[in-house]
């Protein structure tokens, strides 16, 4: 992979992301944002080895999935802030993000449940019989719920065309999943017999020489493969409304993951000087920042498009 | 001499006619498998909620998917992927994606089940936006939504009565010439009459029927409506179909709490298709359902305590009463 070019697009994440919790402490993001600030090496390496008719499909967290999956930052942007020209109409907002131009399937804001719409659309690419996998992101709090299990012995059953990747960042919203959980992601998907790989999920190039090996088992018919990326997030979960949640992480744990930095990591093994590339990605997101801003609201006619039983419409009754 | 049940008619219409169509189903019968392929007749483990959700998936991504759910009380295992899940995508996605998708499910009657097996949840069903809620009335009805629902594209859940596979299923009353494709949203002309209307959805329209047949015995004409669908609910059609100016009885085996029939009544009543007290609503027990059948008995509408209704309306009924 080109890593400068892997760089340019992980501080693409990490500067729009805090632009966004700059907005969101003034009150400008409608609900929650839940930051992808310092895992961008896992969305950046991941993505950089799918093929582009491939789907994606994420979760909450989801921002950086869809930037590294080629989504226009601009439409994502105000579809984030609800302005007028959102990627999805203003009904998305943060958590839900779509791009079918991009093959971004979807994301979905309840925990694990985007294993099994994955699962299918890998049945899909399966029956298509194109060799195209299917990529879906995680958190390692997913593996607490039955969805998951169900969806991997499927999965494997089929041998489903399914590239699962576990962002393992320790947490579970504000509870450590070690108080939760008795085993480790790898050692859970061990315990289903699935072809699985642990990686450093700051190295940019690890993760991407991992999610291509992979990949490539997964096109060639090895059935689903998952990838255990440990990272940690540089911010938090999620903050709803203008108040940062209090901290609720041990501090040493915090500082010794923020001297392994997925972008301090990277910059470290360029020989440039990357001064100008963060004044011109900086400049980037702020331009496309003051545009969503600039924008109106989205057309209140449009609230009732876009759903299928429209007789119970507001108005049906006299 | 037999006739072919409409359900299995049109459901290898389609997937002779759909090749991109696939069945998700606990158990799939050999015979399917060998016209259409392992492939298509997808056998899967007892795992609704993956199931409903990898149905989902493959909506997403230019399939359609016939999820036979088995008995609908099953379907309460995934109501995240159907609820927030099915039922938003096309929306949340602002109609990038659509979801064909079809969900069948048996719903309760002459099983003796009980609790956990038997539910009849068009209301409940009805009030998740972006979701087709069909409840078939009679073995041709549940032919003709299936054939829309297979064609439509967008999730629906179709209610089935056991009632409509019974070994006596050719027996029951039917009110659909054919089992041609049907409309969402269209209530239907189950039967004419001048005297009364009895309103009925899925196994009541059966009921209705039986009792408009035993009024007939004394010279009172009862017209029933099948709703077809409890979501789209035809209300304005319904009120242009009600006999003017006499009783109209709702029928309906849920509980009245929040239920498409005191919907129903609201609208006739506001709209002013029927008088107040003309309006009578006959609904089932809010209990869950319990396996002896002398408990069930005067639980549920039946035909006799449509009759015992539409007798003692204080609406004229006819003057031959």
């Amino acid at each position: 992979m080109d890593l400068l070019s892997a760089y340019r697009d992980m501080l693409r994440i990490r500067l729009f992301e805090e632009s966004l919790l700059r907005c969101a402490k003034q009150g400008l993001v409608p609900g929650s944002i839940h930051p992808y600030t310092g895992q961008e090496a896992v969305a950046v390496g991941v993505l950089g080895a799918r093929r582009p008719d491939e789907w994606v499909v994420s979760f909450y967290r989801c921002h950086g999935h869809a930037l590294a999956a080629g989504c226009s930052p601009q439409r994502m942007m105000r579809e984030i802030l609800c302005r007028d020209g959102g990627l999805c109409g203003g009904k998305s907002g943060s958590m839900h993000l779509a791009d079918r131009a991009h093959h971004l399937l979807g994301s979905t804001s309840i925990v694990a449940a985007q294993l099994p719409i994955a699962a299918g659309a890998a049945m899909s690419a399966q029956l298509d019989g194109a060799g195209r996998a299917v990529l879906v992101f995680c958190g390692d709090g997913a593996l607490g719920a039955g969805g998951a299990y169900e969806t991997l012995t499927i999965a494997a059953a089929q041998r489903l065309p399914l590239l699962v990747v576990c962002e393992d960042n320790g947490w579970q919203d504000q509870t450590a999943s070690r108080w939760v959980r008795h085993l480790s992601p790898a050692q859970l998907v061990s315990g289903l017999d699935l072809p699985h790989v642990e990686v450093d999920g700051n190295d940019v190039e690890a993760v991407h020489d991992a999610a291509t090996a992979a990949l490539a088992a997964c096109r060639s018919g090895a059935g689903p493969q998952v990838v255990v990326a440990h990272t940690y997030l540089r911010d938090f979960h999620a903050q709803l409304g203008d108040q940062p949640p209090r901290q609720y992480r041990p501090q040493e744990e915090r500082q010794r993951w923020a001297a392994r930095d997925p972008l301090t990591v990277a910059a470290g093994r360029i020989p440039a000087d990357l001064t100008d590339l963060h004044a011109e990605v900086a400049a980037e997101i702020d331009e496309l920042l003051l545009s969503a801003l600039a924008a109106g609201t989205p057309d209140p006619a449009t609230a009732t498009t876009g759903v299928s039983v429209t007789t119970d419409l507001i108005g049906a009754h006299r | 001499m037999s006739r072919r049940h409409p359900a299995g008619v049109a459901i290898r219409e389609a997937f002779t006619a759909q090749p991109m169509l696939s069945h998700f189903s606990t158990y799939q019968q050999e015979d399917l498998i060998a016209e259409y392929g392992a492939d298509r007749m997808v056998r899967m483990p007892i795992a609704e909620n993956a199931m409903l959700g990898m149905a989902l998936g493959m909506a997403l991504t230019g399939r359609r998917v016939l999820f036979s759910v088995n008995r609908v009380a099953f379907l309460f295992s995934a109501f995240d992927q159907l609820v927030n899940q099915v039922a938003t995508w096309r929306y949340m996605t602002d109609g990038q994606f659509s979801v064909p998708l079809v969900i069948r499910g048996l719903t309760r009657g002459g099983e003796h089940l009980g609790a956990q097996h038997e539910h009849a949840p068009h209301g409940m069903l009805s009030q998740i936006p972006g979701l087709v809620v069909a409840v078939p009335g009679s073995p041709n009805a549940l032919g003709g939504l299936l054939r829309t629902a297979l064609q439509h594209p967008d999730p629906v859940v179709v209610l089935e009565s056991p009632r409509l596979f019974a070994p006596t299923w050719s027996e029951l009353p039917e009110p659909e010439p054919t089992a041609a494709a049907l409309p969402f949203g269209v209530a239907g002309l189950a039967r004419p009459g001048t005297d009364l209307t009895l309103v009925a959805i899925g196994n009541t329209v059966i009921e209705s029927l039986l009792a408009a047949e035993r009024l007939a015995t004394r010279g009172i004409q009862a017209r029933v409506v099948d709703l077809r669908t409890a979501a789209p609910l035809d209300r304005d059609g319904v009120a242009a179909m009600v006999v003017p100016d006499r009783p109209v009885i709702l029928v309906d085996e849920q509980s009245r709490a929040g239920s498409v029939m005191t919907d129903l009544a609201y609208h006739l009543v506001c709209g002013g298709a029927a008088r107040p007290e003309h309006v009578e609503l006959l609904s089932g027990a809010g209990v869950p359902a319990p396996v002896s059948a002398a408990l069930l008995d005067g639980l549920l509408p039946d035909a006799e305590r449509i009759v015992r209704a539409a007798l003692d309306n204080p609406a004229p009924l006819a003057q031959r009463r």
